[in-house]
């Protein structure tokens, strides 16, 4: 199982802030299995400085979406996600968006809301990943659905518009993301709660020691 | 002749694209050293990067992200290895080995392999002193400075998201004489959003009507621009596509363009995510004289695959055409380029010498509309006279093709819209000698001739005359009339009528059609659409296991006219293409099986309904006589058997023989049949239409004249 071999290669990192936090929860994993996972790295600030808390929705559930400024799938999605974004928006669905870029800074934000005319989707900088590593995205864009009650009930893409890279299709057949979000609502299991997400790979922070990677 | 004009052009409207830009060179990328120790940035992986990914992957051009640094290209790593993999980047369909051309983007077997070990040992940098100069780009015009440079008046507005967007802009020139162009020089402004760029001229003001008629700057569409004799003088200019570099033609040869004349560009947009506004640059460069000779073009099969009778059914995963031709005089070919729409999959052009020797042309084995390239042959292929070029090009009309433009899929026919398909190879060559030049003319013109008869027999010649604004040609204009004039042909009697394949088998009746089916279709013909796309779904498909079942093929006609008569959303040119296909089905069925009742009652029943509102085009005195005569074969197979019909099955094939003989003002056979009704159908609505009749003995309106008792189920 590709989820099995994901969970496996979780950071000892994380496991680590999970057993000192002490505040491990039972949360059902998108498998339908039962899997120890820390909040306490689930806090973050949007760019304006607010405190953020996408693993803790305020609503029914949240939508986390991981996108970067320059990555063609993932720009050419931003249409989308607020279509998305605004039609959950009166359900009790929020959204917000992880920028998984390698170098960018509030401003370079700000100019990519604007220019893909986000409007009113919080947006956080997830420099160190931490969201992506917690939320187990390596793919932007990337869905990444939590419930009211914070477990990850949808990983993946948002739709079938790309059959594989650089091959879109002419028509959208599947509707993962709106479908997971629909089963919530009805109180349903995901249909599919695991997609793969096609896109650009979200790269390691980058360190001092240049010509290494950072360990996972 | 007006037609000749429309094939000249068309015929190297897209292709010329080749000469005018070409790929970026990538030249020899160092050796890579898969089993070496550690590959680095410095060392093995910049030297690849710079020369094949950084004319596009840089600040300000096309390609979405810079590698121009090590940080970039480490962040980018991964994907690099995936799509490198994969043979998506760098984009070049043309498959290696088969035919050698110039300027290939193409990364080797060991380069591919030594970016993905570099990806797996963890991106190494390794020594900075190593790291290869960036490659030099000429900023500014390419070719140097233009004899002419024009500019988009307007910018258009590209929207964030939706499908792709085909739009054509008009720049007036401003040219005071007669050019020759040896190239010209594309410089879009948004250039993530711009996939490819064709260039024409055209007289000025020819486009004026439908200019900004939309209220945005162009008009929209595919239609091979410079290519309409109604606008002449016009011709094509060549082609840009993402990732080329701008060229001079070849051995001193040119382009004419007409003073005066209004430069057209036509653009292939792909929304972004984010809406953008283009306003695109051209410089143009002329040459001092005419040029001593003339790039000439052979297209396999003829103007894009027109005379094919390209008809691709929904679901077909291997539709095939194929085009032969021998060549008349020894050549030297330049270049090829493929076209075709979306649903395109593989080209295959294979020339074989008179002695058996085989040369590979060309080779796509996953065509991607998005990437319109030309390919230039690394050296002039030189072919002798006698030899063989062999085209073979297929599609997928399936659902899982991701790219097909219809979903579901539907039947696809030739035509100029990004849902219709085309599809052909294009040479542009030149004969050796120059004194073979008459032999080659002489050639061109028979092989254009071949194909504007297929063209003309297929229908879709008089689809192509409408949409560029034709008149139709009066009947019997000769030549041309007499490919158009299908409304003679629809005239003839039946048994003339052209036969799907197979000499007409008068006797038996073939398979018969399943209840369902045939109540599915009634239903259509009484409104029920849902019934009617039931009951066309079934026919085709049990036309696709077996073209010659006549019942399907008549009632697969019949409820296609249905549709094409009453949906009032078809545009016009749909339109009659859709009824030109039904009435040549139907007349194929009854060629097949004159003698089965049901096959006659197709056609009978369809065309006496819609033949009284049918607008004057085509013939349709030819239909109603079709119909009478349909309806007077039924009557005579069921002759003896009158009182076994139901009422209505008897009511409908009196009242209709009867009412179609009135209407052809045959009074005496009219009366004939009506003066059957109302002993045989006491009391019923026949008989009180039959009385109504004989009071005037003219034809009745309409409303007394249709089904009885027929119902939307």
């Amino acid at each position: 199982m590709r989820w099995e071999r994901v969970l496996s290669g979780t950071s000892v990192v994380m496991l680590l802030a999970a057993s000192v936090s002490g505040q491990t929860r039972e949360e059902s994993s998108v498998s339908g299995q039962t899997r120890g996972e820390s909040r306490a790295s689930g806090q973050t600030r949007d760019i304006d400085g607010r405190p953020l808390a996408p693993f803790a929705p305020a609503g029914k559930a949240n939508v986390i979406l991981f996108v970067q400024t320059d990555c063609p799938i993932s720009n050419s999605y931003a249409p989308e996600i607020q279509r998305v974004c605004k039609a959950y928006a009166a359900k009790g669905i929020s959204c917000s968006l992880a920028y998984e870029d390698v170098r960018v800074d509030a401003s370079g934000v700000r100019k990519h809301l604007s220019e893909y005319a986000y409007n009113g989707v919080a947006a956080t900088i997830d420099g160190s990943r931490a969201l992506a590593d917690r939320a187990k995205a390596t793919i932007t864009p990337q869905a990444v659905v939590v419930d009211a009650r914070g477990a990850i009930r949808y990983r993946g893409r948002i739709d079938n518009f790309y059959s594989s890279l650089g091959k879109p299709r002419q028509h959208v057949t599947e509707h993962d993301l709106t479908d997971a979000l629909d089963a919530i609502l009805a109180g349903k299991p995901v249909p599919k709660p695991e997609t793969e997400a096609l896109g650009c790979f979200i790269a390691r922070p980058l360190d001092s020691a240049r010509g290494r990677q950072p360990k996972r | 002749m007006r037609t000749p004009t429309i094939v000249v052009g068309l015929a190297a409207a897209v292709f010329v694209i080749g000469f005018l830009a070409r790929g970026e060179a990538p030249v020899q990328a160092q050796n890579a050293r898969p089993g070496a120790a550690a590959v680095t940035f410095t060392e093995t992986i910049a030297p690849i990067v710079y020369d094949n990914c950084v004319s596009c992957h840089r600040p300000g051009e096309a390609a979405p992200f810079s590698l121009i640094s090590y940080d970039d290209v480490r962040n980018r790593g991964p994907l690099i290895a995936a799509v490198t993999q994969r043979r998506y980047m760098p984009p070049w369909q043309a498959t290696h080995g088969y035919g050698e051309f110039a300027d290939e983007r193409r990364l080797t077997d060991a380069q591919i392999q030594a970016i993905a070990t570099w990806v797996k040992g963890g991106m190494p940098e390794g020594d900075r002193s190593k790291m290869p100069a960036m490659p030099k780009f000429t900023t500014g015009w390419r070719l140097g400075t233009p004899d002419l440079v024009l500019e988009m008046p307007t910018e258009f507005e590209v929207p964030a998201s939706g499908p792709d967007i085909f739009r054509n802009f008009v720049i007036p020139s401003g040219l005071l004489e007669d050019k020759w162009v040896r190239a010209v020089e594309f410089r879009p402004r948004a250039r993530t959003v711009v996939h490819h760029a064709l260039f024409a001229y055209v007289r000025a003001g020819a486009y004026a009507k439908i200019d900004g008629a939309d209220g945005q700057p162009g008009f929209r569409g595919l239609a091979p621009i410079g290519a309409n004799p109604a606008i002449a003088p016009a011709g094509p200019l060549g082609g840009w596509a993402v990732g080329a570099t701008p060229r001079f033609l070849p051995e001193g040869l040119a382009l004419p363009m007409s003073r005066g004349s209004d430069f057209v560009i036509q653009m292939h947009f792909h929304p972004t995510g984010k809406v953008e506004r283009e306003k695109s640059t051209v410089g143009i460069y002329f040459a001092d004289k005419a040029p001593d000779r003339m790039l000439r073009v052979l297209q396999l099969p003829g103007l894009f695959g027109i005379g094919q009778g390209i008809d691709i059914p929904p679901g077909e995963k291997n539709y095939v055409i194929s085009r032969s031709a021998t060549l008349p005089v020894d050549v030297r070919i330049f270049l090829t380029q493929p076209h075709a729409h979306y649903l395109g999959k593989e080209f295959k052009a294979t020339a074989t010498l008179p002695d058996g020797t085989e040369r590979p042309l060309l080779w796509i084995q996953d065509w991607d509309f998005n990437w319109q390239d030309g390919y230039n042959y690394k050296q002039p292929v030189i072919l002798p006279k006698g030899t063989r070029i062999d085209v073979r090009i297929t599609y997928d009309n399936s659902a899982s093709n991701p790219r097909n433009p219809s979903n579901p899929p539907k039947r696809v026919w030739w035509g100029e819209e990004s849902t219709d398909e085309m599809g052909s190879v294009s040479f542009g060559l030149i004969p050796v000698r120059k004194e073979d030049e008459p032999q080659w003319a002489e050639f061109a013109g028979q092989q254009l001739k071949g194909t504007l008869l297929a063209a003309g027999q297929n229908g879709t010649l008089q689809r192509l005359a409408l949409s560029q604004g034709l008149q139709l040609p009066a009947a019997g204009r000769g030549g041309l009339a007499a490919l158009l004039g299908r409304g003679g042909r629809g005239a003839a009697a039946p048994s003339s009528a052209p036969a799907a394949g197979s000499g007409a088998a008068s006797e038996a009746a073939g398979p018969t059609l399943p209840a369902q089916v045939m109540a599915d279709l009634f239903s259509g013909l009484g409104g029920n659409a849902g019934a009617l796309q039931r009951g066309l779904d079934a026919t085709a498909s049990i036309l696709a296991a077996n073209p010659s079942h006549a019942q399907a093929l008549a009632w697969h006609g019949a409820a296609t006219l249905y549709y094409s008569s009453t949906n009032p959303d078809l545009a016009a040119l749909d339109r009659i293409g859709l009824f030109q296909r039904a009435t040549k089905e139907m007349d194929s069925a009854v060629g097949i099986a004159p003698d089965d009742v049901r096959v006659r009652m197709a056609r009978g029943v369809v065309l006496r309904m819609l033949t009284p509102t049918m607008p004057r085009f085509g013939n349709v005195p030819g239909l109603i006589e079709n119909a009478r005569a349909d309806y007077q074969r039924m009557f005579d197979l069921q002759q003896g058997q009158l009182g076994t019909l139901s009422s209505h099955s008897l009511g409908e094939l009196l009242q209709g023989l009867a009412e179609l003989n009135s209407r052809q003002g045959k009074t005496a056979d009219a009366e004939k049949y009506y003066g059957m009704i109302p002993s045989m159908l006491k009391g019923t609505d026949y008989a009180a239409r039959a009385a109504e009749w004989m009071k005037t003995k003219q034809p009745l309106p309409q409303a007394q004249t249709n089904c009885v008792g027929c119902h939307v189920n």
